[in-house]
């Protein structure tokens, strides 16, 4: 995994240099790009903070893809939240922010071949005494398409959510 | 009702915590509260005879079947 950043930086150069060569402008193409790389270096050193949510699904909805899900739980919303930081420890996924005040959980994919990486933000709603609400939003942190790996993240999230209520 | 997990009502017989429980049957408390509050899916036998083992009891002790008409046969 090592290698994907080596491949994406020569693959943004060699983009540069296509570029460069069509525009026959070395300043119009970096008028293009840096743009764009500036806003990947700020979505990557806002990528993981809660605070930063709006960014990513209000703010730069447009240029990301997102995907919404939820489901409920005949789980009380304080166990369900420590439930699922252990699911989240247990998965591929890393945890990067969570807060037991507001029931929000903050995990992410790193960087893959199909895309930068994927944020994936769960809230807990209370909806009865024993009853809660688990909405999901996966998010590509750069990029309006994210090859499907935005379903798979939810997907993958319902099916172990499941399994390890097998005890 | 449907099986009831009866194991606060063993750890109170046995005077543990569950987090002791937790330590020796390496369990997490968090999956531990899921199944004392009846919200687990399903049990694995190792765990029940985890549990079996640790608590010094039989599965009878830990799972109860209240049929969901109890209350009407009364």
């Amino acid at each position: 995994m090592r290698t994907i950043p080596f491949v994406l930086s020569i693959s943004v150069l060699i983009g540069y240099k296509l570029l460069r060569n069509y525009l026959d402008n070395p300043y119009l193409a970096l008028i293009v790009f840096i743009p764009i790389l500036l806003l990947l270096v700020i979505n990557f050193s806002l990528r993981k903070k809660l605070k930063h949510k709006d960014w990513f699904i209000k703010h730069l909805g447009f240029l990301n893809e997102k995907v919404e899900s939820s489901f409920t739980t005949d789980i009380p919303p304080n166990l369900l939240f420590d439930k699922i930081i252990e699911q989240v420890n247990d998965s591929s996924s890393k945890l990067y922010e969570h807060d037991a005040s507001k029931n929000q959980i903050l995990a992410g994919n790193s960087i893959g071949l199909r895309t930068w990486g994927e944020n994936l933000y769960i809230d807990i709603e209370r909806i009865k005494e024993n009853e809660s609400r688990v909405i999901l939003t996966s998010v590509t942190v750069f990029g309006l398409v994210s090859w499907n790996k935005n379903k798979e993240n939810i997907s993958k999230f319902h099916t172990s959510f499941e399994e390890s209520l097998t005890i | 009702m449907g099986i009831i997990v009866n194991l606060d009502v063993m750890l109170a017989k046995r005077k543990m915590k569950v987090k002791e429980l937790s330590a020796r049957i390496d369990i997490s408390v968090v999956n531990l509260s899921i199944l004392k509050q009846s919200k687990a899916k399903a049990i694995r036998f190792s765990t029940l005879e985890a549990i079996c083992e640790v608590l010094e009891c039989q599965p009878g002790d830990i799972l109860e079947f209240v049929p969901d008409n109890a209350n009407s046969h009364v």
